[in-house]
């Protein structure tokens, strides 16, 4: 057994930061991450095998054979499935969570995103919510993460956006040719395009050299480092500090507690199944919505029968990802110019003020999409194989080019997480059960969406274009969100506006679980504001050897 | 090698391989029987054919399926076997003929009625024709399009069709790659258990 101030478990987006955090205002952190270590080196370039396309296996975690899900369909038909089936909501499992293989958008959410209830009112059947904190609350916190992570991109341009009291600290990548033809486009259609702000270098920051634009990059490790996770950039200040000590596959069953009924640390298996225990004043939960709610749900003591913070059944629900849409079209001439990462240029004239609809996306053009995932976005009337879809593969790879968006969600109760006590992981630990699906209007919402961006593409010169919409079904994966929703009401929420759970004070939940609507945009970013602002709150309640009221 | 011997030689191996198991005693395939190559060859030839630029016969898919079906795959090994015996008494049903000695276009015709779910339903029992259709497709469409180091796509044939340079030509210039572990995998090194 370990003694430890904090215990934060999952070193992702939410976790690397508080564990940093924490460590260098002095107290004694024990950072436990279930997956593993991953260096640029493994890069791979492997395109059936990465964290986007994982048809044969998805290399930063978690172990397909180790960590089943259940996953229950619109009939109410329950399965079993493993990490590389589209159901099981993947993100990653290694130093760094997401972090280490996403493609690093870093979006601010708007004011309005914050209030969207008082914006829009609530959809029926939904559980719509304003979050108990503004974008005020969160503004210096993301400016911290922009500055402390190092995000490139230029927001002169557009004029939707929240006040800041800073511009972005590096300058945009050049634009691509994709760029061009779509900024032209949308400027004659009187919107405004802008140069898409990612946490990625494009000039050396942070002792990390810029991104060199190859195409391996969503879903892989950066092969340079131009991408800045918490495993390259506050995991490594954290552990510098001499407080912070990483624990790698480091499997938490539960968090344990005292005789008083207090929680009071966690126990956990070591990377050869040895059971651990560690003992912490404060406990921060990290593991992503999924795993989040999972844990407290598994958590369970006498004080707390049906969970940790679920004492009026908030846990788990609410499950949200984005429900991503948009069109794409084929041109005259050549769009490819396999500069990466692809990505680039956005619109944020749609995420509000579209009449009858309670929100929108941000809409922009695509990473680039390596041939694997290109083969079955063909238009209709196009047959998917055959002679036919092969050589229509072959004249217009690189004449097509997408455009498209994550639709903010409208929040659904029954969208959630519940633990499977029949099905155990490798440890023994009971499952993650997922079901529910998309509320209908968050449907008209990425519908409406799409005619949006196709509309962008014909103006670009586009000779043929097609609708990507979403599917009515769950979605959570790696922009999941919203299990242990954050408010007021300890009766209609799982934390407070510090993260703290509900009726244990000293326990927090750090990731994208807090989030009570996941924004229009990539949630990242967000992530990382919420964990500055929780740990700030921490720091604040420090009282040299113990949390308060702990 | 003119381009057209090697298009040439690369089909006639195909057809060998999926009609005569010349190669002696020692099977082309480890999971595959020469009947279920015979019909899996000319479904794939179907999926993605081989014409100008080789398809999935001639870029090899049936090596990727060969050897992914007994590692990532393997939980449809059993519905391969199932789907293609299944798929060859449809047409020893409908044509009196294996799958594999049909004409292309009564091959298309049953690859069609296998895709919408409505070949006759005896063979098939149990196994959902449309779902073993898109899993054939799924998977053969990974062969095809994904990296030659999983054994389809030889020579890249498919990406150099599409246009994408091979070996990928951005970013190698100007970068030394770092033959050391980044910062945190390194304290990781040092701090783990």
């Amino acid at each position: 057994m370990t003694n430890h101030d904090a215990v934060v478990i999952g070193a992702g987006a939410g976790g690397g930061i508080v564990a940093k955090e924490l460590a260098t205002a002095g107290l004694n952190v024990l950072l436990l991450e279930r997956g593993k270590a991953v260096t640029p080196a493994d890069c791979r370039k492997d395109d059936l095998a990465n964290q986007r396309t994982s048809a044969l296996g998805a290399p930063f975690g978690p172990d397909e054979r180790r960590n089943p899900r259940v996953a229950v369909d619109a009939k109410g038909n329950a399965r079993v499935i493993t990490v590389r089936d589209g159901g099981y909501n993947n993100n990653a499992a290694c130093v760094g969570g997401g972090t280490q293989s996403y493609g690093a958008m870093a979006w601010r959410f708007l004011p309005k995103d914050f209030r969207m209830k008082e914006t829009y009112g609530v959809p029926a059947g939904s559980t719509l919510e304003d979050w108990p904190i503004r974008y005020e609350d969160l503004e210096p916190f993301y400016e911290k993460a922009e500055y402390e992570l190092g995000v490139s991109g230029d927001m002169s341009a557009d004029p939707f956006h929240g006040p800041r009291r800073k511009p972005l600290p590096m300058p945009p990548l050049p634009p691509t040719r994709e760029h061009e033809i779509l900024e032209a486009a949308t400027k004659r259609m009187g919107l405004h395009p802008f140069p898409i702000p990612m946490l990625r270098n494009s000039v050396p920051y942070g002792g990390r050299p810029p991104c060199m634009r190859c195409r391996w990059c969503v879903g892989f490790a950066c092969e340079v480092d131009a991408k800045a996770g918490t495993q390259n950039t506050v995991i490594p200040i954290a552990l510098s500090t001499g407080n912070c000590r990483l624990e790698t596959q480091a499997i938490v069953s539960e968090i344990t507690t005292g005789a008083d009924g207090r929680p009071d640390g966690v126990t956990y298996f070591d990377a050869r199944d040895r059971r651990q225990q560690a003992k912490a004043s404060v406990i921060v939960v990290s593991g992503g919505a999924v795993e989040s709610a999972r844990l407290l749900l598994n958590s369970k003591s006498r004080l707390f029968p049906q969970g940790l913070g679920n004492h009026s059944d908030w846990v788990g629900r609410n499950l949200q990802g984005h429900a991503y849409s948009g069109a794409t079209g084929v041109f005259p001439v050549d769009t490819f110019d396999d500069l990466g990462p692809g990505a680039s240029v956005a619109v944020c004239d749609y995420n509000h003020g579209n009449p009858g609809l309670a929100g929108g996306a941000l809409l922009c053009n695509e990473f680039i999409r390596l041939p694997v995932q290109a083969y079955n976005d063909v238009p209709p009337g196009v047959r998917s194989w055959g002679r036919q879809h092969k050589q229509f593969l072959q004249q217009n790879y690189r004449r097509t080019m997408g455009f498209r968006g994550p639709t903010q969600e409208i929040p659904v109760f029954d969208a959630r997480v519940q633990v499977d006590s029949s099905v155990k992981d490798h440890w023994g630990i009971p499952v993650a059960r997922l079901s529910g699906g998309k509320h209908p209007h968050t449907l008209e919402i990425a519908a409406a969406m799409a005619s949006k961006a196709e509309a962008v593409l014909k103006e670009a010169g586009a000779t043929q274009t097609w609708l990507n919409k979403a599917g009515p079904g769950l979605s959570g994966g790696q922009h999941q969100a919203g299990t242990c929703r954050m408010g007021d009401d300890p009766q209609t929420s799982a934390v407070n506006r510090y993260c703290q759970v509900h009726g244990a004070e000293n326990v927090f939940v750090v990731d994208g679980s807090v989030h009570v609507t996941n924004g229009g945009f990539n949630p990242v970013l967000t992530i990382m504001a919420i964990a500055y602002w929780a740990s700030d709150f921490v720091k604040r309640e420090w009282k040299g050897t113990r949390f308060r009221g702990a | 090698m003119k381009r057209r011997d090697w298009i040439h030689g690369a089909l006639l191996t195909g057809t060998l391989a999926a009609i005569s198991g010349c190669g002696g005693t020692r099977a082309r395939y480890r999971l595959f029987h020469e009947a279920e190559a015979g019909t899996l060859h000319a479904l794939l030839q179907q999926l993605i054919p081989d014409d100008e630029i080789p398809g999935a016969p001639g870029a090899n898919v049936m090596r990727f399926l060969d050897r992914q079906l007994a590692r990532a795959y393997s939980g449809h090994l059993a519905a391969y076997r199932k789907g293609l015996e299944a798929l060859n008494q449809s047409a020893l049903l409908r044509h009196q003929a294996p799958f594999a000695n049909l004409a292309f276009e009564q091959q298309e015709l049953l690859v069609e009625g296998l895709e919408a779910g409505s070949l006759p339903p005896e063979p098939w029992g149990d196994l959902s024709q449309r779902e073993f259709f898109r899993t054939v497709r799924t998977h053969t469409m990974q062969g095809y399009y994904g990296d030659p180091r999983h054994g389809g796509n030889v020579d890249a044939v498919s990406w150099r069709a599409l246009g994408v340079p091979h070996p990928p030509v951005r970013g190698r210039d100007d970068y030394q790659f770092p033959k050391e572990p980044s910062k945190a995998t390194a304290a990781a090194e040092r701090t783990g258990p």
